[in-house]
């Protein structure tokens, strides 16, 4: 922390206050994780990494994530750009529905989720001629990540359009080529730093989904346990066994926004 | 509990008894005397949440001076936090005998007593979508069921069950196997179990008789005497209690007849001729 403010040329009052926001905020979220870190062992590591248990649950976690993500890219961009561009009724209506996930407890997402496709929910109700139960399955599972999730690739994809310069594009349209083709040679090229932002936070935000998947997916080893149910579990039966799984997922995590501020940076140098 | 991030997870598990003080019936009128009031504690398994408030404004219409606060989730979970910090609680009532020796041989509590017995049931959603008559059907392909985890009481005990009524051959054989695959969700409390029959969401559950009989939305249907596991709850006095003397004072009101009469109306059993007190007392008296 001192480090920091020794490092700074003179220390002005401005300079102190945000010497010591950064180390207040710096400060308040390694010193959790790193005590975390300390209350396991590369032994107690390599056994959850063996344990069956936990290779169910990071499978079942990897493989949900990536799903998640092609639906909520495959979704996601098209919603992204019909926000940023479009001008239709309900457009300001739908950005903000579209954002509520974000600010709703995982649990109520959860809990809204199970309702409407319980058997006796509507969507659950109109589900049942197909055979299709959602509820307790790795379908759930998905569903819960992209309801969570899916907001931060969207809002990535809206803030890297709304920094396009149009005039580019009408460069391109005036060269006779179709929307489609100005969007795919032209815009995507320019938003792909913002795109990959959001693949990877929204791909971290569904790694670590906890409270709606286990509302409306449940607790099933190899099916429906996620690392974040797996951790939740094993800290009632096993607290050292949680210690390691902790750790685990918050590493590759970490991972995962390193890479976020890699792109991050090479963003801002386009 | 909504943790978002893992460690959030870790980090309110660890906390939330801080912040707890859930389902407390509220101080009893303590302006009457010029004692200054306790507060007791107490952790109690997730079966107990209807009638443990019952409990405490019984006990508290007689000790004005006494603030009775309830946490109840599943015994495991009560466990790790008293493992974490014995002073957390007062009073410990588990779901079933083996955690309590766990916390006596940890030395978080002291001489354990059994409160009462439970009894477990087939919990069926409105309706009995899954057409279930008896243990026999949860074996059935395609039916769907929610069981507690295997580290919760009642997830042991369901578990249990299975296999008793597979020895007593009141079931075919392989029948536990069979009915542990139609097993859709784990839940970490029993009344989630509870929750997941009452949408419909599993064909039928494996809860408390008390559960079935507090919850207007399920149905159930009973499991025969002789294949019911040992379901007992037991209590004791934390060894780190802050208010020793009165969590004495409200365990021994459960144990009393006042306290008893509470659970026989809930549907609980009574603690049978082979309780109180168990295991040969506890450890030490604790060392200051």
């Amino acid at each position: 922390m001192s480090a920091a403010a020794r490092s700074l040329p003179r220390l002005t009052p401005t300079r102190l206050v945000v010497a010591v926001a950064c180390a207040i905020a710096a400060a308040f979220v390694a010193i959790p994780l790193v005590v975390l870190a300390t209350h396991t062992s590369p032994g107690a590591l390599r056994q959850a990494l063996s344990d069956p248990v936990v290779l169910d649950a990071l499978r079942v976690s990897l493989v949900t994530t990536a799903i998640s993500l092609c639906l909520v890219v495959g979704v996601g961009t098209p919603l992204g750009v019909a926000l940023a561009r479009g001008r239709f009724p309900g457009r300001t209506l739908l950005d903000a529905l579209v954002g509520l996930p974000l600010v709703l407890p995982p649990v109520v997402a959860g809990l809204a989720l199970l309702l409407a496709f319980s058997p006796s929910g509507p969507l659950g109700q109109a589900l049942q001629p197909l055979g299709v139960r959602v509820p307790l399955t790795e379908a759930a599972v998905v569903l819960s990540q992209c309801f969570v999730a899916g907001p931060f690739y969207v809002y990535a994809v809206t803030a890297g359009l709304s920094g396009v310069d149009r005039s580019v594009e009408e460069v391109a349209t005036t060269l006779r080529a179709t929307p489609w083709h100005v969007f795919r040679t032209v815009t995507l090229p320019l938003i792909r730093p913002a795109v990959a932002y959001g693949v990877v936070l929204s791909g971290a935000r569904a790694l670590g989904e906890f409270g709606a998947t286990i509302t409306v997916a449940g607790n099933l080893q190899g099916r429906t346990q996620t690392m974040p149910t797996a951790i939740y579990v094993a800290f009632e039966r096993d607290p050292d066994g949680a210690v390691a799984l902790a750790v685990i997922l918050a590493v590759v995590s970490f991972a995962l926004l390193l890479g976020v501020r890699g792109l991050h940076l090479a963003r801002a140098a386009v | 509990m909504s943790p978002r991030i893992p460690c959030a997870v870790l980090a309110c598990l660890l906390f939330a008894a801080c912040g707890s003080s859930s389902n407390s019936t509220g101080p009893a009128t303590a302006t009457a005397t010029p004692e200054p009031s306790v507060t007791v504690t107490v952790f109690a398994a997730a079966s107990l949440a209807k009638v443990m408030p019952m409990e405490i404004a019984a006990f508290q219409a007689k000790h004005p001076t006494i603030t009775v606060t309830g946490d109840y989730e599943g015994t495991q979970a009560l466990l790790t936090k008293l493992q974490a910090d014995g002073s957390l609680a007062d009073v410990f009532v588990s779901a079933d005998k083996a955690h309590m020796d766990t916390a006596q041989t940890k030395g978080i509590v002291a001489t354990p007593h059994t409160m009462a017995t439970n009894a477990l049931v087939i919990a069926l959603p409105p309706g009995n979508p899954g057409h279930v008559s008896g243990l026999a059907d949860l074996a059935r392909s395609g039916l769907k069921m929610s069981i507690a985890d295997k580290s919760v009481p009642a997830g042991n005990y369901a578990e249990q069950a299975f296999a008793i009524a597979e020895s007593n051959h009141d079931v075919p054989a392989g029948f536990a196997k069979a009915a542990l695959a139609n097993v859709a969700t784990r839940p970490t409390d029993v009344e989630t179990v509870v929750t997941n029959v009452a949408a419909g969401v599993v064909d039928a559950g494996i809860v408390y008789a008390t559960d079935a009989r507090s919850s207007t939305a399920i149905t159930s249907l009973p499991i025969a005497q002789r294949d019911q596991p040992l379901t007992q709850y037991v209590l004791a006095v934390t060894v780190k209690a802050g208010a020793a003397r009165a969590a004495q004072e409200f365990t021994d009101f459960l144990l009393s007849d006042a306290g008893q009469q509470i659970l026989r109306a809930a549907g609980f059993g009574s603690p049978g001729p082979t309780a109180q007190p168990l295991g040969g007392g506890g450890p030490a008296t604790p060392t200051p």
